[in-house]
């Protein structure tokens, strides 16, 4: 099992620093990258400082809110960084038999598939986001302690990995369902629901609520620890409930959804 | 212009087989006012906003984007990319129309689709002052954003000529219009000197505007400046085009 890990890591690793040093290859490019990526932070930044001129969430002071926003940063970021490239690659390797060579390789087909890093420009925004939350905490005298950021940084990861196995899911949709060109956007569009605590959507309808908690759970819990606020045991529990049933039904589905996969290359 | 309508009904049918692509497609465009809705429907307001009216703002809000929005400057990208341009370049078919015929043809589809949730709104809710005038005006308001939007992504997709990395762009381009054509917070919600600096700009009308003459307001300024910013549009397009194409050699030999 140690072993095992240790592989994928070390799998991992690669995947990522080989697409770290290719795009270090184009300077520029990478620059320009970087903007595309840092206009979507500006635009969240922005319509939050609107929105937080207008509104306010009960519960979470305006410096609290601001972190919150700026864990949903690096959040994004980092989601994207590991997860994007290969949810969008995987869509159109299933539909153009490019799935064939990952499919023959001698380790898992879900970590090549998925885990092809998504852009430098996105792990230098999300950096940006850690900067602007440190400012952020400094700047309304938030405290925060060593342990607290270890568990910020720990349900991050977690946090990250239950997007993906929403993502791979949704995503399995595309060996039943034929020409369905957005459906892998749509998980990443849902993000939206995590720029706001969780709390705010006790007293929506139940299904809705269920939507909304998912997923501005997986910011709002990150947050609740690194500020130390109050929060219940049921909602931790309930927390690494979901952690495990995703992992469970993401590999269910993408095993199950492997079988119905015939190469349109040969 | 046979040409032209025989490509609109090839992309009909093709949409017409696809359904389940443009509901996935319509509903997509709802997430994000969805969660907005729910966020200030549940947030304590602290200025004179009334939330209530933002309810039916991102309703019809979605529902216009949904129609209006075109991403044309990725399909211009991909035809370059893959040398499909090539066709354009040998046959009398205008790159401009050919890709307007599409995407129109796509957001007519949208459009009839949209029909239904509109009628069932308007039945429940009834806040439409619905007659021929305020049919005809959304209706050319509507089609006068489609053109506006789309010339302006046609705009950005040109710079695929130019820029390897041409997604920043398109990022740029959907952010700055998402934010400044009122689709991701209503422009009450922006200061009063801005809100008049951006009437005299493209982008309130491609979406802002278009919610507001369905909801029965209509001027004729808006419509002559909308109508202002598309020969403007077009007229840069004219020249811009031919400059882009010169700078185009084949990949697909």
């Amino acid at each position: 099992m140690k072993k095992t890990i240790k592989k994928y890591l070390k799998i991992f690793w690669m995947l990522q620093s080989a697409r770290v040093s290719q795009e270090l290859g184009f300077r520029f490019n990478f620059i320009f990258e970087f903007l595309g990526s840092y206009c979507f932070f500006l635009l969240h930044l922005i319509s939050f400082r609107f929105l937080l001129s207008k509104y306010s969430f009960p519960g979470w002071s305006t410096g609290e809110a601001w972190v919150l926003l700026f864990t949903f940063e690096i959040y994004t970021y980092l989601a994207f960084f590991i997860l994007y490239k290969g949810l969008t690659r995987t869509v159109i390797d299933i539909r153009t038999g490019g799935l064939d060579i990952i499919l023959a390789k001698p380790v898992q087909s879900r970590l090549i598939a998925f885990f092809r890093s998504g852009g430098l420009h996105n792990l230098a925004t999300g950096v940006l986001g850690v900067v602007y939350l440190v400012i952020t905490l400094l700047q309304y005298k938030l405290s925060v302690s060593i342990f607290s950021i270890i568990i910020y940084i720990i349900s991050l990861i977690s946090s990250v990995w239950i997007l993906h196995c929403m993502s791979v899911i949704v995503m399995s949709l595309n060996f039943y369902l034929e020409q369905i060109t957005s459906d892998s956007s749509i998980v990443f569009e849902s993000q939206e629901a995590m720029k706001y605590p969780s709390n705010i959507y006790s007293g929506i309808p139940i299904l809705m609520r269920i939507f909304f908690y998912t997923f501005s759970c997986l910011v709002t819990l990150p947050t609740v620890l690194l500020l130390t606020k109050k929060i219940s045991v049921q909602y931790i529990f309930g927390y690494i409930i979901f952690l495990v049933i995703v992992t469970i039904f993401s590999q269910v589905f993408w095993e199950h959804s492997l079988r119905r996969y015939s190469s349109a290359s040969s | 212009m046979k040409k032209y309508l025989v490509l609109a009904s090839q992309v009909f049918s093709k949409w017409v087989t696809y359904r389940f692509s443009v509901l996935f497609g319509i509903l997509q465009s709802f997430i994000t006012p969805a969660i907005m809705i729910v966020a200030i429907s549940v947030a304590t307001p602290i200025s004179d906003i009334k939330t209530s009216d933002l309810y039916s703002y991102y309703l019809i809000i979605s529902l216009v984007y949904s129609i209006i929005r075109s991403d044309v400057d990725t399909i211009v990208f991909e035809y370059a990319d893959s040398g499909e341009i090539n066709n354009f370049l040998v046959k009398p078919l205008s790159l401009y129309k050919y890709l307007f015929v599409q995407e129109f043809s796509k957001s007519f589809i949208t459009g009839i689709t949209i029909l239904v949730p509109l009628a069932l709104f308007q039945l429940v809710i009834g806040s439409f002052q619905i007659n021929i005038v305020s049919i005809f005006m959304s209706m050319v308001a509507m089609f006068m954003g489609f053109v506006i939007y789309f010339s302006l992504s046609y705009f950005v997709g040109l710079w695929c000529f130019w820029i390897e990395r041409f997604w920043a762009i398109q990022n740029i381009k959907l952010v700055t219009l998402q934010f400044l054509g009122g689709v991701v917070l209503p422009y009450t919600f922006f200061p009063e000197q801005f809100r008049f600096y951006l009437s005299f700009t493209p982008f309130p009308y491609m979406a802002s505007w278009i919610r507001e003459v369905i909801g029965g307001r209509y001027e004729l300024f808006q419509y002559g400046m909308a109508f202002v910013w598309i020969v403007i549009i077009l007229l840069i397009l004219q020249v811009f085009e031919k400059i882009a194409i010169s700078k185009y050699s084949a990949t697909a030999g």
